[in-house]
């Protein structure tokens, strides 16, 4: 149990350097309004999440580029929370709302959401994988619902 | 340029490449009480721990939902003492403040980057130690390790590609480009799907990195090579916003230098 707990801490000193080795399948989010107080906003239709700056890249961005790294480390936070997924087992499986790394996802899309539509008082999301048919070389991706959480409301402590 | 030279370099670049990820850091943790809050060290809260699992927990606890800033703080100050002074016990608690500070994140913040920072930090503790016990062996062994790491970082990256159907038809960057979460600038996608031009690149990156450790060693004055490399991490960050990898592997070249102008007898 302590050793489970600990080992993480040593991550960094053991590198693989296999970046790339296998083109891995890109978790995609996206979201709907199901009720705001402005009616407008309401929509079926699903739309990306796409946390980014959208800022230009410049030369001082190099030194100090906080935000691009944060957003960085909630794709790999969302990386976490489809392994955590797919770890476990059969008997936790309804505990998916627990998990530290599905409640700091969930934190950034209500921040995104409110931030792009301020009156939305509830919202659903879902995970999707785009996977690749690489055998016949598809350009088109697959796309697999791996989460789905309807009612997430801002409400909600 | 001699032992304590290159030592003496990798020293500031390191002491600069920590600073920056510091400051950084202040920066994204004013923001972690709203986003990403709970440290991922653990899955789930088990209900029958033992003593010492719930002793630790209350440690990180603490630490991260309290003392962040104040171990971030902690790693600022060490990293100017280490600036000014290089000793083992300065990086040594660099060394440990990293660790910690990657731990609130599962092991790595920012992937690649953290793993090259840790790479420098422990062969500038080797050398440390070296030193105070007077070793020679110790203390080469200390730089060797940072250039062995850094070759195989490119190197071992390089063959992986290389073994990848996708990456030599030039298959593999397009997607990434075109469907990963990098912020990648639209000129640059609509050029990648461009066959020839996504195959060129993938090519160059696939030479670079598999060739690098020969060319290192064959032509011995490796400073262009060094240039083309960091050139390759500049066009990287502009791509891919991964300013990070920069800093952390420009720390690893004085080592790189160092290995490529020694001559091995085999």
């Amino acid at each position: 149990m302590i050793f489970q707990i600990i080992l993480p801490l040593f991550r960094t000193l053991l590198p693989s350097w296999r970046f790339f080795e296998r083109l891995t399948p890109f978790p995609k989010i996206y979201y709907k309004i199901i009720e705001a107080k402005d009616q407008q906003i309401i929509s079926n239709e699903w739309q990306l999440l796409n946390p980014n700056n959208s800022k230009k890249r410049t030369i001082g961005k190099l030194f100090y580029n906080p935000e691009e790294n944060l957003i960085l480390a909630f794709w790999t936070q969302v990386e976490h929370l489809l392994n955590d997924i797919s770890s476990l087992n059969s008997t936790d499986s309804h505990r998916i709302y627990e998990l530290n790394s599905y409640i700091n996802v969930l934190s950034v899309i209500k921040n995104e959401v409110k931030l792009k539509f301020p009156s939305c008082i509830s919202f659903d999301f879902k995970i999707e994988i785009i996977h690749f048919d690489l055998s016949s070389n598809q350009v088109m991706p697959q796309n697999l619902q791996v989460l789905y959480s309807s009612g997430v409301s801002f409400n909600e402590s | 340029m001699n032992l304590e030279e290159i030592v003496r370099l990798t020293r500031y670049l390191l002491s600069i490449s920590i600073l920056i990820q510091s400051f950084e850091m202040i920066q994204i943790s004013n923001k972690l009480n709203d986003l990403l809050l709970l440290p991922l060290y653990q899955n789930l809260k088990i209900d029958n721990q033992n003593f010492w699992a719930q002793k630790i927990q209350h440690f990180f606890d603490l630490l991260y939902k309290k003392y962040f800033k104040f171990l971030i703080y902690t790693q600022i100050l060490i990293s100017l003492a280490f600036l000014c002074q290089g000793n083992s016990v300065f990086v040594f608690l660099l060394l440990l403040c990293h660790l910690l500070i990657n731990f609130r994140f599962k092991g790595s913040f920012n992937g690649g980057s953290d793993y090259m920072t840790s790479i420098v930090m422990t062969g500038l503790f080797i050398y440390y130690l070296g030193q105070s016990k007077e070793t020679l062996l110790t203390t080469q062994f200390g730089i060797y390790y940072i250039g062995i790491q850094s070759i195989l970082s490119y190197f071992i990256a390089g063959i992986v590609k290389l073994k990848q159907k996708e990456w030599r038809n030039g298959t593999a960057l397009k997607y990434i480009c075109m469907y990963s979460n990098y912020t990648v600038p639209p000129w640059f996608i609509e050029i990648i799907q461009i066959k020839t031009f996504s195959c060129f690149l993938s090519w160059i990156v696939i030479l670079l990195e598999c060739l690098m450790p020969i060319v290192l060693f064959l032509i011995g004055n490796s400073v262009y090579l060094l240039i083309s490399l960091f050139i390759f991490h500049i066009i990287n960050y502009f791509l891919f916003g991964i300013n990070r990898f920069v800093f952390a592997w420009l720390a690893s070249y004085p080592a790189l230098f160092y290995l490529s102008n020694r001559n091995f007898s085999f």
